[in-house]
């Protein structure tokens, strides 16, 4: 039986061992290797890919139900195997011209992958903890990545330190909600949770006291019991350090500085993978672990995604470096998220998850374009360089122009069908006034993203720009980004229905 | 026997003592100390609880707690060295190369 | 309950008291009665009685670091080994399999550290780590 139990970490499993090969690889052999390594790299994630698709036949809880091989977690697994293939595919070029070990930084990648995969298919808070570490960790060394350059190194320490302060919150919370209901797994929690607040409404009114679990019944006597304002403190100590990582205000402070002093291929990832992890724990912590309190922390949520929105776009429309519009962009569609997650519903789980692939496509490529007119040393990454683009170089400009139209919301593209379905479930929600505010931002959004198209076609060049000619990597890469914008525009039947699959199992598994 | 309300209101403190360490001191490695305070002030109370649930399991969670805590402390002290070889400082506050 | 959990502690402070009240006395009782012929070699810090050199307040080399670093790694990693040594008996093969690959992916990172040269310490000190 316990042999039986690591089939289900299985993609973990290969994507460790091929991370250590790949450092030792990176270390030992004394020749450029740096094509060796990208190819056992991405093997190594289609090696995990095969395994999480054989994983769907072999669906259960495993570890003792610390952790569970279930649609939710199988979603996410391949959306971040996709990105990490994504990021290292087009990262090549990126290396090469910074001068970067190779080994390491596909070694991070991975490793960072493994913990977001921990992350998404953890049920016990532990293992969501030490997934969450594994991959901010992994994140830390990435941003300071370019470590000879001050701003590189400075925003690795700006992330770190809010990082683990926000992590420390996130720890407190679990320790409160272990102390409140004697468990740390979620579905364990859930259960004491429902059995508690049945007892409450057939009981007679008053204080609402948190007996100890049935197991523990030697407690029950027991002077100490908890009053749910122990659970509330849990439950928004936890908000704080997911909201950190899903760069929610109002704990968004860090985004702008790191995402622009990260080496930009990391920016992409951060604000892809992460993201996506930490929504894929938010989404088990609140829709499970806590679904009894749903009344008090909505109004938490409600809050954080219509401030999350408000900041995100409203500080993007005064920026000028294209790395600090993304982050802020960032923030406010960490808030749209948001906005589907507090309807509470299935539509708005799928809507979240839909929301999450159609983000990572068009924003791993609208990076991508940033990271090749970068050029070395990332000198190019002013909105003026951006000026004539769309003569100089048609196609790249074509791509910029998808990735942007689809993040302000244009039909045919990814992201109008994210939206649509996230005020669709907030609107069946009763969620008015949060929708309202949404449709409100994408206003203001399209402001700054038409700006840049602005740029791109009708604003001559103010200093000459010099335009690498785009290598074969990164053209495949824009490729599946542009493409998986539209194809999700056009076709999002697949993908929903996997999302809505996804998002079933989450809420009626319990 | 000691109740098990001063262990919690003890981590409690830690924790807050941590927090405002954080937030008020300007020296990096100090303001590092004060994060991993407050991961200490955690384990107490992971202890704590533990022992008055008669569970192993919150013995447990310490363990892996100061796993992550030491890769975190070595992940730190190199960025905080990767940041002084380029600034030459350590105070939070020249931290200030990307400001809009 | 806290009374009688206090009162545990009486022993205590009365020791405390004890051991304030010598240390104190002595210190006052030597400071009265004792004569003082201060010279220069009995002022200067008492360091083993070597003759100090240099300023204690120096920066240390950024090795220190790194060997703390990685010591603080290796040392932590082996709390994991505490609880499978009590239980390893009843975990039989599988704990054995199970620590060896916990091992083994541990000494993959210290392969690494010292291909990396982290702890060759007489490496120069504008090395790439070093």
């Amino acid at each position: 039986m316990p042999a039986w139990n690591l089939t289900a970490i299985l993609p973990e499993a290969i994507l460790t061992v091929v991370g250590i090969v790949v450092m030792l690889l990176g270390s030992f052999s004394s020749q450029n290797q740096d094509r060796g390594c990208r190819t056992v790299t991405l093997m190594g994630l289609a090696g995990a890919t095969v395994a999480v698709v054989a994983q769907r036949q072999h669906q259960g809880a495993f570890f003792d139900g610390m952790f569970l091989v279930d649609p939710f977690g199988i979603f996410f697994h391949l959306l971040f195997f996709l990105i990490a293939a994504l990021v290292v595919l087009s990262s090549a070029d990126y290396l090469q011209a910074e001068k970067l070990t190779v080994g390491e930084f596909y070694t991070l990648l991975l490793f960072g992958t493994v913990g977001m995969g921990l992350m998404a298919s953890a049920n016990d808070l532990i293992l969501s903890f030490i997934g969450l570490e594994i991959s901010s960790l992994a994140s830390y060394v990435l941003v300071g990545f370019r470590r000879g350059v001050a701003s590189s190194s400075e925003s690795a320490l700006k992330y770190f330190l809010l990082g683990s302060f926000a992590t420390a919150f996130f720890l407190y919370g679990i320790a409160l909600l272990f102390g409140a209901t004697g468990s740390t797994r979620l579905t364990q929690i859930q259960e004491i949770l429902r059995n508690v607040s049945g007892r409450a409404t057939a009981g007679a009114a008053g204080t609402v006291l948190l007996p100890t679990p049935s197991t523990l019944s030697s407690l029950a006597q027991g002077p100490e019991q908890f009053p749910t304002a122990l659970l509330g403190l849990a439950a928004s100590l936890l908000f704080v350090g997911l909201a950190f990582k899903v760069s929610a205000a109002p704990f968004q402070v860090w985004t702008p500085d790191v995402y622009q002093g990260a080496p930009t291929p990391v920016t992409a990832f951060l604000s892809t993978g992460p993201k996506a992890a930490a929504f894929a724990v938010f989404l088990r912590v609140f829709l499970v672990g806590l679904e009894q309190t749903a009344d008090q922390w909505s109004a938490l949520l409600w809050v954080s995604a219509a401030l999350s929105m408000f900041i995100g776009n409203l500080a993007a429309l005064w920026q000028s470096n294209m790395k600090r519009l993304l982050a802020y962009s960032s923030i406010a569609h960490a808030g749209y998220m948001l906005v589907a997650f507090t309807a509470h519903s299935v539509d708005g789980t799928s809507a979240v998850l839909f929301y999450l692939v159609a983000y990572a496509v068009m924003n791993l490529g609208a990076f991508l374009v940033v990271t090749h007119l970068g050029n070395r040393g990332e000198r190019y990454v002013e909105m003026d360089d951006y000026a004539g683009l769309g003569y100089r170089s048609p196609l790249l400009a074509a791509c910029l122009t998808i990735f942007l139209l689809s993040l302000i919301g244009i039909p045919l593209t990814g992201g109008f069908l994210g939206k649509f379905y996230v005020f669709r479930s907030a609107l069946q929600a009763d969620l008015i006034g949060l929708t309202i505010l949404s449709v409100v931002n994408s206003a203001i959004a399209a402001y700054y993203y038409l700006r840049v198209m602005v740029a791109m076609y009708m604003n001559a060049p103010e200093r000459p720009v010099p335009l690498e000619p785009v290598s074969s990597s990164v053209g495949v890469t824009l490729f599946i980004c542009a493409g998986g914008t539209l194809w999700l525009g056009v076709f999002p039947q697949s993908i929903l229905r996997l999302a809505e699959n996804a998002a079933q199992w989450l809420l009626g598994a319990g | 026997m000691v109740p098990l309300s001063y262990y919690l209101i003890l981590s409690a403190i830690l924790f807050g003592l941590g927090t405002a360490g954080f937030l008020f001191k300007r020296n990096i490695v100090t303001i590092f100390m004060s994060v991993e305070l407050m991961l200490n002030a955690v384990n107490l109370t992971f202890v704590a609880l533990s022992y008055h649930f008669r569970q192993l399991d919150g013995q447990i969670f310490v363990f892996f707690v100061m796993v992550v805590a030491a890769a975190e402390a070595a992940v730190g002290l190199a960025i905080i060295i990767a940041v002084f070889r380029n600034r030459g400082s350590l105070n939070v506050d020249q931290m200030d190369l990307m400001k809009f | 309950m806290p009374n009688s959990y206090f009162q545990n502690y009486i022993p205590v402070l009365v020791m405390l008291g004890v051991v304030a009240f010598l240390a104190g006395a002595m210190l006052v009782l030597s400071y009265l009665l004792g004569q003082r012929r201060p010279s220069r070699e009995k002022l200067a810090p008492y360091e083993c009685g070597i003759t100090p050199t240099g300023d204690a307040r120096q920066r240390f080399s950024v090795k220190f670091y790194l060997v703390a670093m990685v010591f603080i790694l290796f040392d932590v990693e082996v709390i994991f080994l505490y609880p499978w040594a009590v239980i390893f008996r009843e975990l039989k093969l599988f704990g054995f399999v199970e620590m060896l690959l916990f091992i083994l992916l541990v000494a993959a990172g210290f392969a690494y550290l010292w291909k990396k040269g982290i702890l060759d310490w007489t490496k120069s000190d504008s090395g790439e780590f070093g």
